[in-house]
């Protein structure tokens, strides 16, 4: 009988785990959408509308995990100027600036989108997770985790991030400072595809940043040409930064 | 999304292949790839070029009594009219990186004040300020040849720990730094470490530029050709680590012997940074800089930096130094203890863009003031003005040259 019951437990407990996987599982298979540790290369399309004004940048970016290195195709006024983020350490170059300047990771790279939001994401191993009561996006079911960073890589200390249960991809987020104030928010769509294990899943196209005030002001990233490719360390050199 | 776009971004979902590996990319997505359709597609994907037109004048009063130049004997032009066009071409083909930057510069001067007033000059000339080839051995090691400048470092002031040329040009963006000649091979053996071996074989543009104040090479010229060119050697060994960094270089150069320059930074907090730079040598070679910087949460970032030369000289005046041959023409500055505070924002009324900086010399007390105002006119405009003012008497360093000048332009990128 005892042995009955615990083989019962057993399978109710495996079913259980079937139905729903752990928060790990959630966050690496979002991250999955959200990048490639090891390599991924596309153009960045950033917009920025700011006080009914809207701007554009055009980079063409190499990432590989928190690493980066870009340049600026467009517009022509930009054209050349280089970025390179390397260990939490940023370098930007312009022509003309004679050498690479380093940067904090303060500096923005345009309206509300700092550099770390074009860098892959890893939530499932930078960032502690909490399970928050479910909510919807939408009409999207979605998995709340409050995320809490676990090292001084990542670009937000806290995010609290809506999880689709069908998709599996990361639909909302809100960044908050250390003292706990939310300062950003963001909203992502998955209109590229990719294969993964042999299996096609949705990869992210655009994400949209709006401001704390809540104002009108709002930065698009469009996340074009996804090209996973193992990046060797050279693309991350500052030595061969400079063209 | 174009229609090139689209085609590209399907050829390369048609090679998407999932690969098993190790237990950390089993499940990160791969795609192999079969490179581009053709040569010229490939030769398409690795072209770059950048062409800007600068146009730009310069106004500036040159001070007639200091003791380094009595009725302007140095010939400091007072208007300077300049175009200057700047074309960069680069191509990465599989494991060649060739690089050029060609320039054409047409320069008219006019003398109002001093000697020789009255007169006017001008020359056309086309030079190549840097070209490269580069190839990868394997992705663990470069080799290059060229004409480069070869710059690193974080300091604003100058670059204390660079062998070859420590002037690195921030004081005037608009004005390039002249390339010099450089073999060069890099390894990477991993993320945090790389050596470079790097000889400087040739002084390149160095000491060539025309016009006062086009000249990056420091106001005495920054030429060694006084003496006769000796080539350089260097190791530079660098090190990145989590949020920090620290660089190595030994050097040795015939006439000045050996030398170990270094540079590190810190990142402390994602808005502050602190750094210093430096090198010890043969002849009592001593310089070290050290400087914060500090990005405040509304954009605007300031940087305070202290630069101490053992060399520099310390005589009351100025042109005692260089006759006593106390001065080092490669030394961009040449007194021995100097403090600068910078202001930049880059996002100052949206497309106003501003950098104002003081250098300071603590032995004479002289100053140099700079502001570097840009207004991005249109996508394709940026229009400048570089403002600089001088004090101090006239046995100071920066009180014997100019009183101020300004550089006002436009450059147009293509």
């Amino acid at each position: 009988m005892r042995t009955i019951l615990l083989l019962g437990t057993l399978l109710a407990l495996a079913g259980l785990a079937s139905a729903s996987p752990d928060v790990k599982t959630i966050l690496k298979t979002a991250d999955q959408s959200r990048g490639n540790l090891q390599g991924i290369s596309w153009e960045v399309v950033v917009e920025s509308v700011e006080n009914g004004r809207t701007d554009s940048l055009n980079y063409d970016i190499k990432a590989r995990g928190f690493d980066i290195s870009g340049m600026s195709l467009a517009p022509p006024k930009y054209k050349g100027n280089k970025l390179l983020m390397s260990n939490n350490n940023m370098w930007f170059y312009k022509p003309g600036l004679s050498k690479a300047v380093p940067i904090s990771q303060r500096q923005k790279l345009m309206g509300n989108a700092a550099y770390g939001d074009i860098a892959s994401t890893n939530y499932a191993e930078d960032y502690e997770a909490a399970k928050l009561p479910d909510d919807k996006v939408g009409d999207e079911e979605c998995h709340v985790f409050d995320l809490t960073s676990k090292n001084d890589k990542t670009t937000y200390d806290r995010i609290k991030y809506w999880i689709s249960k069908k998709r599996l991809v990361g639909v909302k987020a809100e960044y908050f400072t250390v003292s706990g104030k939310k300062f950003k928010m963001a909203e992502m769509e998955y209109g590229n595809k990719v294969l993964i294990d042999g299996k096609e899943r949705p990869f992210i196209s655009r994400i949209t940043l709006y401001d704390e005030l809540m104002s009108e002001d709002v930065t698009y990233l469009n996340l074009t040409r996804p090209r996973f490719e193992p990046l060797p360390d050279y693309v991350f050199n500052l030595n061969l930064f400079m063209k | 999304m174009n229609k090139n776009n689209a085609t590209t971004w399907g050829r390369w979902a048609l090679v998407l292949c999932a690969l098993s590996g190790t237990a950390g990319a089993g499940t990160e997505p791969v795609i192999v790839s079969t490179g581009p359709a053709s040569i010229f597609d490939e030769i398409k994907q690795g072209f770059y070029s950048r062409i800007n037109v600068l146009a730009f004048g310069i106004f500036q009063e040159p001070e007639m009594n200091s003791r380094l130049n009595p009725n302007n004997i140095l010939e400091i032009s007072t208007y300077q009219a300049s175009i200057n066009p700047r074309v960069d071409l680069n191509l990465d083909f599989r494991r060649l990186e060739l690089g050029i930057k060609q320039r054409f510069l047409y320069l008219w001067q006019r003398w109002d004040e001093g000697f020789p007033e009255g007169e006017e000059d001008s020359l056309a000339q086309f030079y190549t300020n840097e070209w490269f080839a580069r190839y990868r051995l394997m992705d663990e090691l470069f080799v290059s040849y060229g004409r480069e400048n070869l710059q690193w470092g974080p300091s604003v002031l100058l670059s204390s720990s660079n062998p070859f040329n420590k002037e690195n040009g921030r004081n005037n963006p608009r004005v390039e730094v002249p390339g010099l000649g450089y073999a060069r091979a890099v390894w990477i053996p991993n993320p945090a470490w790389s050596v470079s071996f790097i000889a400087n074989t040739d002084e390149g543009r160095l000491g060539r530029q025309q016009g006062f104040g086009l000249n990056q090479a420091g106001f005495a010229g920054g030429s060694t050709q006084e003496q006769d060119f000796q080539p350089g050697y260097a190791f530079k060994i660098d090190w990145t680590g989590e949020g920090k960094y620290f660089s190595v270089i030994p050097s040795y150069r015939e006439n000045t012997g050996y030398r170990v320059g270094f540079f590190g930074g810190w990142n402390v907090t994602d808005a502050l940074l602190l750094y210093g730079e430096g090198a010890h040598g043969d002849y009592g070679d001593f310089e070290l800089q050290g400087g914060a910087s500090y990005t405040f949460e509304a954009g605007p970032t300031v940087n305070l930096e202290y630069f101490h030369n053992e060399n520099g000289c310390l005589l009351d005046r100025i042109e005692q130094c260089f006759l006593r041959g106390e001065i080092d023409a490669t030394d961009p500055m040449f007194r021995q203890d100097y403090m600068m505070l910078q202001y930049s924002d880059t996002e100052v009324l949206s497309d106003f863009n501003v950098n104002l900086r003081v250098i300071h010399n603590l032995n004479d007390q002289s100053d140099r003031l700079i502001g570097i105002f840009e207004y991005e006119a249109t996508d394709h405009t940026l229009l400048y003005v570089i403002a600089n003012g001088f004090t101090g008497s006239r046995d100071s360093e920066f009180g014997s040259l100019l009183n101020y000048s300004f550089f006002v332009g436009a450059a147009y990128t293509f």
